[in-house]
């Protein structure tokens, strides 16, 4: 069915929480023109299919993202939060708030879906994170991602 | 009432200029901030900087690219096709260049108002190149379907998401379509195929009821058979019955049906 049909704080609070794993790699790194990306499959335990995606701009060190989004069972992918750089302003929809040069994690609501906008229109400014790297184990953190961060047994001296 | 064009003009000068924000940044670039925004709510990047000529730069920093590979994949873009030719022309139209991922124009500091409408038009064009992604292009193709399917085929005799009736664990087997045609025979299920993944699903939903012993024609409407792999395409025309390459063959579709029920009068005429 639709995301518009069956979208509700239930469904999009259990899709936030319900462990998840990483199973694949579709690229890692991948050079792009304007940028540097990375994405992966995720799955639940429940066996909903999940990507993970991350972009790095070649130019400009604030300008990042992580992404995660969630497979309808009609095949749709929706995104479910987008945890951005603060390169660019960003203004919510909803309330008109205008975030500068901060950055700020994009969230799905239920009343985005229900009026047609783009799911995503809303987002907090966050000083959680300030880099690529940190935003992806924020979203691991908050998403129950687990494998999406590596976990090494080496010692940091040798970074 | 004649509308006071000097003062209206004023106001729109004023209120268009509430509109613009300058935001320094660290690197010695200036974020001009505009009403201009992707549907997230997220501004269109344009970064003002010196140039060595004099004026300035205005450019993206590859802001757009970057937008558009959530959704996409921007190597679409430089390959030939309807994307490349379609960001060339705005490129081109909108007087931009285009180099290592980034969109920008060099103008004279006095030409900074008319560039930036420019430069953010054309953002703005370029975004809805992923209006022609292959994820969103095949959330229609099953409207277009449907559609086709109500053009050769009355309403009573189309079945809808169909489940196999009296049967154990039938709705984990679903057919997209069920036929039925007046002169009896064998009903006929079509499935949409528009990803290598429901190709799978599709050639697994025929073999499984194949297996149960169900008789039924099976047709398939390929989204575009070229661009399912190879090996899925063999499979699933391997267990199906008929098949079609695209939407645009519908006339084919049509013939097809009528030699399967060996009647044209079977069908409506096409609306």
């Amino acid at each position: 069915m639709p995301i518009r049909d069956i979208v509700s704080n239930e469904l999009l609070v259990q899709l936030r929480n319900c462990p998840k794993r990483v199973i694949s790699w579709v690229c890692q790194d991948r050079e792009k023109p304007s940028h540097i990306e990375s994405t992966c499959e995720v799955v639940s335990d429940a066996g909903d299919d999940f990507l993970v995606y991350m972009r790095q701009s070649k130019i400009l060190n604030d300008d990042f993202s992580c992404g995660i989004k969630w497979k309808t069972s009609d095949g749709e992918w929706v995104v479910l939060a987008r945890y951005n750089g603060s390169s660019h302003v960003h203004t919510n929809r909803i309330d008109g708030e205008v975030i500068v040069q901060q950055c700020h994690v994009h969230q799905i609501t239920v009343e985005a879906v229900e009026r047609g906008w783009s799911h995503e229109n809303y987002a907090v400014a966050s000083d959680a994170y300030a880099t690529l790297n940190e935003a992806k184990c924020l979203l691991a953190s908050e998403f129950n991602v687990q494998e999406l961060i590596p976990q090494s047994s080496q010692l940091l001296l040798w970074n | 009432m004649e509308l006071d064009i000097t003062k209206l003009k004023e106001t729109l000068c004023t209120s268009l200029c509430k509109e613009v924000g300058l935001y320094p940044r660290q690197d010695n670039r200036v974020i001009v901030d505009t009403p201009f925004r992707f549907p997230d709510g997220d501004s269109l990047l344009i970064l003002a900087e010196p140039i060595s000529t004099g004026g300035l730069r205005l450019s993206d920093c590859g802001h757009t690219l970057m937008h558009l590979s959530y959704s996409m994949d921007v190597d679409d873009i430089a390959k030939p096709g309807n994307r490349n030719e379609l960001f060339q022309r705005i490129i081109n139209e909108n007087g931009l260049s285009f180099e290592s991922g980034q969109i920008f124009v060099d103008v004279s500091t006095d030409d900074i108002g008319r560039a930036v409408f420019r430069l953010g038009q054309a953002l703005s064009q370029i975004f809805d190149i992923s209006f022609l992604s292959r994820n969103r292009v095949s959330s229609t193709f099953y409207e277009d379907l449907d559609r086709a399917i109500h053009m050769v085929a009355p309403n009573a005799r189309i079945q809808k998401n169909y489940i196999v009736e009296n049967r154990d664990s039938a709705e984990d087997y679903p057919v997209d379509y069920r036929l039925d045609f007046p002169q009896g025979g064998l009903p006929l299920f079509l499935f949409g195929i528009p990803s290598n993944e429901k190709a799978k699903l599709a050639t697994l939903v025929i073999q499984h009821w194949r297996t149960e012993g169900l008789q039924f024609t099976s047709f398939i409407v390929f989204q575009d058979q070229l661009r399912i792999g190879r090996s899925d395409v063999a499979r699933l025309t391997n267990v199906g019955d008929e098949s079609i390459s695209s939407l645009g063959a519908i006339a084919d579709m049509r013939r097809k049906f009528e030699r399967l029920y060996r009647s044209g009068e079977a069908l409506p005429a096409e609306a």
